[in-house]
């Protein structure tokens, strides 16, 4: 049976999604997507410097990948809906990571102005995908207002912690009927195997990536955990058991 | 003539449209988008638009990012 990640309808190629801040060099970011097959890609939105290198990074980024941009820096709602109408007017398309954050220790999402943008831009046409706390009622809401996804953390954005809100993302993945992309916190390919593995339809890493000694090879170890993760979820893992099971016949040699 | 610009006042010839102020900044101008006093203009609409005293210009384009 053929398994395919379906998003407002667009059939989107790999599970494994790439945010493209922190690398060192537009050129390494485009090495990276390269080796992961990153389907969708994300960038940011800033003001320009007058006289500045005018290097554009969309020049680095593959035709068909689908260009994601977010909403960083927006602190509220409003703020959060002006980012995402610019990124459309820039002509890069109808999707947007919805980020709105408020709170600059542990840089989490504010869900209740997340649940607001998200019902003004999916009534405009935006595929809205927002990042949040991974809590059940504001992933309703979320679904209510429109969203295409939920995107909750799994830990605190760039801290490399993995899964810590598992329990919670479980909950989401039995009673959201959308695709659960863990944003956020993800360190190791082991962190994104584990997410796929308990039924997390897809991932999104940044910082683990672009921060590797060897962002190249390090989006490419990704993507292979994203996949093998992927297939043993759909292989159904075996129950863990506390005592030993023979994996060999105890009986037909010495007794 | 003041306009503010990205956030900092700004001294502007009187008479000076976007594009033509965008090109004098040396900005890439397929790579950006402007905001002009809140409203998002489309490229086309640059030349028409002569900056006045006290416009707020936001020119905006894609960065890195998570």
């Amino acid at each position: 049976m053929e398994d395919v990640l379906l998003i407002a309808g667009k059939q989107i190629k790999s599970r494994f999604f790439l945010g493209t801040g922190k690398f060192s060099s537009y050129a390494l970011m485009k090495k990276a997507i390269e080796s992961s097959s990153a389907h969708i890609v994300t960038v940011a939105l800033r003001r320009v410097n007058q006289g500045a290198g005018n290097e554009n990074i969309l020049d680095f980024i593959p035709g068909d990948s689908i260009l994601m941009p977010n909403t960083s820096g927006a602190r509220n709602a409003d703020e959060a809906i002006r980012l995402a109408r610019l990124a459309r007017a820039a002509g890069c398309g109808d999707w947007v990571k919805l980020e709105i954050i408020n709170d600059q220790k542990f840089l989490l999402p504010d869900n209740a102005e997340t649940i607001r943008a998200t019902e003004v831009l999916a009534k405009e046409g935006f595929i809205v995908m927002p990042y949040c706390n991974p809590d059940l009622m504001d992933a309703r809401r979320l679904k209510d207002a429109g969203a295409a996804s939920v995107m909750p953390l799994g830990s605190p954005i760039g801290t490399n912690q993995g899964l810590r809100t598992k329990e919670l993302l479980f909950i989401l993945i039995e009673e959201i009927d959308l695709p659960i992309v863990v944003d956020a916190g993800l360190g190791r390919p082991s962190q994104a195997a584990e997410a796929m593995e308990m039924g997390c339809d897809a991932v999104l890493v940044n910082t683990a990536v672009a921060t590797a000694d060897d962002p190249e090879l390090m989006a490419r170890a990704f993507a292979l955990a994203v996949e093998a993760g992927r297939s043993a979820w759909r292989a159904r893992p075996a129950q863990i058991g506390k005592y030993a099971k023979a994996s060999s016949p105890l009986t037909g040699f010495l007794r | 003539m003041i306009a503010r610009v990205n956030g900092q006042d700004v001294e502007l010839a009187e008479g000076l449209n976007i594009e033509a102020f965008l090109l004098q900044g040396k900005i890439n101008l397929s790579t950006v988008v402007v905001e002009h006093n809140a409203k998002i203009l489309k490229p086309q609409e640059w030349q028409g638009v002569i900056l006045q005293p006290n416009d707020i210009l936001e020119i905006i384009s894609f960065v890195c990012g998570g």
